[in-house]
């Protein structure tokens, strides 16, 4: 009886580490995070608020934002609600495979074409950016753990990703993964001198009816110091995606060449 | 002198030390008082919104543990739901947590199907209702008039798209007089939610027993995967903020136990050990020693008493104050029931028999020679 519980015990120890090893392994996670993002549709309501460097807090701006997101295309449709500057300017963006986001920029109006549009230009004057969403860095080649670190009251780990492209704008990112949750907690952008961008902080999550974990609050910080705070208000992880809701993406102004990594 | 007068008596000699006890048990009483009342109260609130609706059964997702379960596609467990036994209607209801118009503070917005019995029980105190499904004007709770400082005819902009005030109700239930009521249409069109709903609620006919609404529920586990028919009750159980609100409470009734217990005890040895003498001559005197007991207990429990029912009254009025708070307006609805309030008492009674037993245990046991030599 006692060699059969010092057995148990023992394949016990050799089998931890391995478990352990295999699901902290980068590569492993930067799959599984590309993996949860996908999704046959879904929508997003967000109240955003603009805290300047100086505390100064501007009046909210609410968006919403449609997706459909899987490993050969992802499609995302950002709506302006309110207030009435913003209300029906719509942005599109499109990303086939690993290839270049494509964004296009349209107003509810039919007259109104809808134009190209630089996948970097911030959301409505915020921090939030078209690229950002598309978390494109999950695809970067090699990426490699940077140690594990403690982001409010959450462990996580650091995956360090970073890209030889001279075009990008972002070179590397950092992202302070929860591995239980698939969620990212932290995620530092750094521009081609290591110089940090902006840092998007989760600061409270919520679990879905799916079962997945999604931020519901966040903060994104500018390299001038402005914070935009970022509430999810409604939300719904079935969306019915109609033939209508990516079709400013069929365009020619979408389907011609843009680049994708010019700043603003 | 009977004993209870000699026990106010003990109490009144140091009126410092015993105005400090009855503080700090009112104070916890208070916080047990508040905030059960204010749990209570929002699960009350819930239930009687859908009570108040004539909703004998709902019908949601299984995952549901938000204060409104995640919205799904209605259609088709809708058509199923209808052919159920005893069934007259099954009607969808969508809501939302929004600010309506720039600086106002978020409102339920909910959206009802159009001319079906959830509308019943309301009752119109100005103006009229939406005379058609799609007619671009919502109804207003008469605490949502006050709080958004609107009245008929009033525009108000949700999501981004404009409303007219057609009408002002009242409800029986306190979270629906704080609402935007629209029709359901309306509500998916604005929430981008086409044939979506969060629940759907049942009404069932007058000959139903509930062994048939039992079997309603086993038909739509077995016929519904993912979806389950419970009662309003049991859809407030599951809601994680009356959770949560609730696993508070039970917190606060420990701590404030314990250390109302721990201040009876203390304030109790204190006041043994300063009238050892005093005990040691009435002990001298032929006095029992179960008397002597019998008038420790009476002292602490006339200390605890007086602060549960001080707590009781210093809870209520935390709570009013809190409810008629600008940004609390509306969200508070606490309940205290008078079996509560009782039970809250029973606490109090309790308090006092744990924290003075060791002191009058102690007192009883003090023997009358060495206690008249105590300095």
């Amino acid at each position: 009886m006692m060699r059969r519980g010092s057995a148990l015990l023992l394949a016990l120890v050799l089998i931890a580490p391995a478990a352990d090893g295999e699901e902290l392994a980068p590569v492993a996670i930067a799959q599984a995070m590309r993996q949860v993002r996908h999704s046959d549709g879904f929508a997003a309501r967000m109240n955003i608020t603009l805290v300047a460097p100086t505390g100064q807090r501007a009046l909210p701006i609410k968006i919403s934002i449609v997706g459909q997101i899987a490993a050969a295309r992802e499609r995302l449709v950002i709506r302006g609600i309110a207030p009435e500057r913003i209300r029906n300017r719509f942005i599109a963006a499109e990303r086939s495979g690993d290839g270049p986001i494509r964004a296009v920029t349209y107003r509810e109006s039919a007259a109104a074409a809808p134009a190209p549009a630089d996948s970097f230009i911030p959301i409505f004057d915020s921090n939030l950016v078209v690229w950002d969403l598309f978390a494109p860095w999950w695809s970067w080649p090699e990426p490699h753990l940077g140690g594990s670190a403690r982001v409010g009251e959450d462990d996580c780990v650091n995956v360090r990703l970073h890209t030889e492209s001279a075009a990008s704008p972002i070179r590397e990112v950092v992202s302070c993964v929860d591995p239980n949750r698939h969620l990212s907690l932290r995620t530092q952008l750094f521009d081609g001198r290591h110089s940090p961008v902006r840092t998007i902080l989760v600061e409270e999550a919520m679990r879905q009816a799916s079962g997945r974990v999604a931020a519901r609050k966040f903060s994104i910080t500018g390299a001038d110091q402005a914070v935009t705070e970022i509430e999810v208000y409604s939300g719904d992880e079935d969306y019915r995606v109609s033939s209508g809701t990516f079709a400013a993406l069929d365009t020619p102004a979408a389907t011609g060449n843009q680049p994708d990594h010019a700043m603003p | 002198m009977n004993l209870l007068s000699l026990a106010f008596g003990n109490i009144y000699r140091r009126p410092a030390r015993a105005g400090l006890t009855v503080s700090a048990i009112s104070l916890g009483i208070a916080a047990v008082v508040a905030l059960t009342g204010i749990a209570w109260g929002f699960e009350a609130s819930w239930q009687k919104a859908n009570d108040a609706r004539g909703t004998d059964l709902i019908v949601t997702r299984i995952a549901s543990e938000n204060a409104m379960p995640s919205p799904f596609r209605a259609e088709r467990v809708q058509e199923a739901l209808k052919g159920y036994p005893h069934v007259q209607q099954v009607v969808g209801l969508l809501s939302e947590m929004l600010s309506v118009g720039e600086g106002s503070p978020p409102v339920f917005v909910f959206g009802w199907a159009y001319g079906s019995y959830l509308w019943d029980h309301l009752k119109l105190v100005d103006g009229r209702w939406a005379s058609a499904d799609t007619e671009p004007v919502v109804v207003i709770g008469s605490l949502a008039a006050e709080l958004l400082h609107k009245s008929v005819g009033d525009r108000l902009e949700i999501e981004g798209q404009q409303f007219s005030v057609a009408g002002v109700f009242e409800s029986p239930a306190a979270i629906e007089n704080g609402a935007v009521v629209m029709s359901l249409t309306l509500a998916q069109q604005i929430l981008d939610k086409p044939g979506k709903v969060n629940i759907l609620n049942v009404k069932v006919d007058e000959s139903a027993t509930p062994a048939d609404l039992a079997q309603f529920k086993s038909q739509v586990r077995a016929t519904l995967p993912g979806f389950v028919a419970i009662t309003s009750g049991e859809l407030v159980g599951k809601n994680t903020v009356v959770r949560i609100s609730k696993a508070m409470s039970h917190a606060t009734i420990l701590i404030a136990g314990l250390v109302g217990a721990l201040v009876v005890f203390n304030t109790m040895l204190m006041s043994i050990n300063e009238r050892t003498r005093e005990i040691g001559i009435l002990l001298t005197v032929g006095w029992q020693r179960r008397t002597v007991m019998q008038l420790v207990f009476y002292e602490s429990v006339i200390l605890t008493l007086a602060g549960g029912l001080i707590g009781i009254l210093v809870g209520i009025a935390i709570t009013g104050i809190l409810e008629h708070m600008e940004v609390m307006r509306g969200k508070i609805d606490a309940v205290f029931s008078p079996s509560f309030l009782v039970a809250v008492v029973g606490l109090s009674v309790l308090l006092g028999i744990a924290g003075g037993l060791f002191p009058a245990l102690k007192a009883a046991r003090l023997r009358p020679a060495q206690a008249l030599w105590h300095e």
